[in-house]
């Protein structure tokens, strides 16, 4: 049985992604969603770029229920900001996580939001 | 005077050596006893067999009867095995009748000709037709095929955002299934092929199950067909079998001496019914001194041993290096004459087990109310107090001593019985 990416592995594969392709990633940047204020697990302010490995570890399910994650959405259907959004259950492995990524970056740069 | 350390270990090694020595020899009586009572129970079967055939030598009403009557077993002939065969009988050439006339049966060459009947070429027609289009499914299997389909990846109603992290798995998962089919270009090819391939494969399943039940339900009639052929053509052999196991059955039963006055009757049976009897009481003794001597003998060997290995691991540690042992303790641990007693104690369970497997002369077997088969076996001269049957003997008979009857021509037991006439039991072997 394949043991699943921790929050932390997560993240540090996904800020180191993002910072490949020249995004700055900063970690615990507050955002507002519906009121609510999420600290993301990596998030570039200036290109409004980022993303967030949701785990029970961390205790996310909490913040990013259902109705947060549909508000959040809807900014970025707006394009007000785009985030990678990573439920640990949808990562098979480290390779999955990685690919997911640049992938994302690829659609972000074929839509102009990246340059 | 006091040992030390080194002597207790000198002397724990010597006795280490004595007790294995002697396991090693229980250990071969144990098998021995195995092999030699398979073979006493099969020659106790033969000896059933032997006897149970002269009692009843055809499955005959009369042969029943008369069986019943020398033997005083009426239930022999209450039990109508004949009776019974014949209603098998009667019953299995109807089933067969209905067998052949059956057209699962009758046209069992039309219907399952492995290379032209109509079945079995339906059947292959078939698997070739469905072949392909199982291929594709197979092709598809995938962990995450199910969810595919369900959100409608490949076709106008996936709507999974692509900032979605279950966007990026399912591409990956489809791009992994479209691999396979090196033709394709997109996903939504493969689906199309996959779906049709599942609808046919809907339709084609059940005929085919279908098809298969019905081969199978003719190959199992031609199969019970030849199971009722061959319960007829056994019929006999097995009642007149179950007949014979019912009479040992009730022989089994018999008080030893209620056997001698049914076969008073028949003399000729004399020497058939004491071999059988003598070699039902040596299995049992065997048994016994397994039981009652070669098992407990391992158990005491086994915790000397144990409890030496301990000691002497005990000793040495450095910290019990100065260790030292009262001579009276160490002498009575130590003592040879116990290592003489373990090996005799061996020795006549040997000789007790070897006397019983070796006996041959059930001519010398009775019939007499308390005649005790341990003493004809042994000659008297193994104490078999042991065994509980034998002990229970002896206390009802305390002034009784085994006495040999000789018979002509046989001086060597003569010879024997002169020796053991001055035997009394409290000078017996103690065998336990």
């Amino acid at each position: 049985m394949q043991t699943r990416l921790s929050e932390r592995e997560g993240v540090r594969l996904l800020r180191e992604e993002f910072e490949k392709d020249g995004i700055a990633i900063r970690e615990g940047v507050p955002f507002e969603v519906a009121g609510t204020i999420l600290f993301l697990d990596g998030y570039d302010p200036e290109r409004r770029v980022g993303f967030e490995f949701v785990t029970a570890e961390a205790g996310d399910r909490k913040a990013f229920g259902e109705g947060v994650v549909a508000a959040l959405e809807r900014k970025m259907e707006e394009g007000e900001a785009f985030l990678l959004l990573v439920d640990e259950w949808d990562v098979t492995d480290a390779a999955d996580l990685a690919l997911a990524a640049r992938r994302f970056l690829d659609e972000l740069r074929r839509r102009e939001v990246l340059k | 005077m006091i040992y030390r350390v080194e002597d207790f270990r000198a002397r724990a090694t010597t006795r280490l050596t004595e007790l294995r020595q002697a396991r090693s020899r229980l250990a071969e009586q144990r098998r021995l006893h195995d092999t030699r009572r398979a073979e006493l129970v099969k020659r106790r079967t033969d000896a059933t067999e032997e006897l149970t055939r002269a009692l009843l030598p055809a499955f005959t009403v009369e042969a029943l009867a008369e069986a019943a009557r020398v033997t005083g077993f009426p239930g022999l002939v209450q039990s109508d095995f004949p009776g019974q065969a014949d209603t098998e009988s009667r019953s299995l050439t109807a089933r067969i009748e209905q067998i052949e006339a059956d057209p699962r049966y009758r046209d069992r060459r039309l219907l399952r000709d492995p290379g032209v009947g109509t079945l079995t070429r339906a059947i292959a027609e078939l698997q070739e037709f469905r072949e392909p289009f199982a291929v594709v499914v197979e092709r598809c299997r995938h962990p995450r095929l199910a969810r595919l389909l369900e959100v409608g990846y490949g076709t106008s109603r996936y709507a999974v955002a692509f900032w979605r992290m279950s966007y990026y798995a399912d591409w990956k998962a489809g791009d992994e299934i479209l691999e396979r089919f090196g033709e394709k270009k997109s996903f939504a090819e493969v689906l199309a092929d996959y779906l049709e391939a599942v609808r046919t494969l809907e339709t084609y399943d059940p005929r085919l199950e279908s098809l298969r039940a019905e081969f199978s339900a003719g190959v199992g009639l031609e199969e019970e067909l030849g199971a009722s052929r061959e319960g007829l053509r056994s019929l006999e052999p097995r009642y007149y079998g179950l007949a014979r196991i019912a009479l040992a059955d009730h022989l089994e039963a018999l008080p030893q001496e209620s056997l001698g006055d049914v076969l008073s009757n028949v003399p000729a049976l004399e020497i058939p019914v004491k071999k059988w009897l003598g070699l039902d009481h040596q299995v049992r003794y065997l048994d016994s001194i397994r039981d009652l001597q070669i098992e407990p003998a391992c158990e005491d060997v086994d915790r000397e041993i144990r409890k030496l290995e301990k000691d002497n691991l005990k000793y040495q540690r450095p910290k019990n290096a100065g260790a030292v042992f009262r001579a009276e303790d160490f002498e009575r641990r130590f003592d040879p004459a116990r290592t003489e007693k373990l090996k005799k104690r061996v020795a006549r369970i040997g000789e007790a087990q070897e006397t019983v497997y070796a006996f041959e002369r059930y001519d010398r077997g009775s019939f007499v109310r308390d005649f005790l088969w341990w003493d004809l076996l042994t000659d008297g001269r193994i104490d078999g107090d042991f065994i509980p049957e034998v002990k229970t003997h002896h206390d009802a008979h305390p002034g009784a001593r085994y006495e040999r009857s000789l018979d002509t021509g046989d001086l060597s037991a003569a010879g024997a019985a002169v020796s053991s006439s001055g035997v009394t039991r409290d000078g017996l072997l103690d065998a336990s």
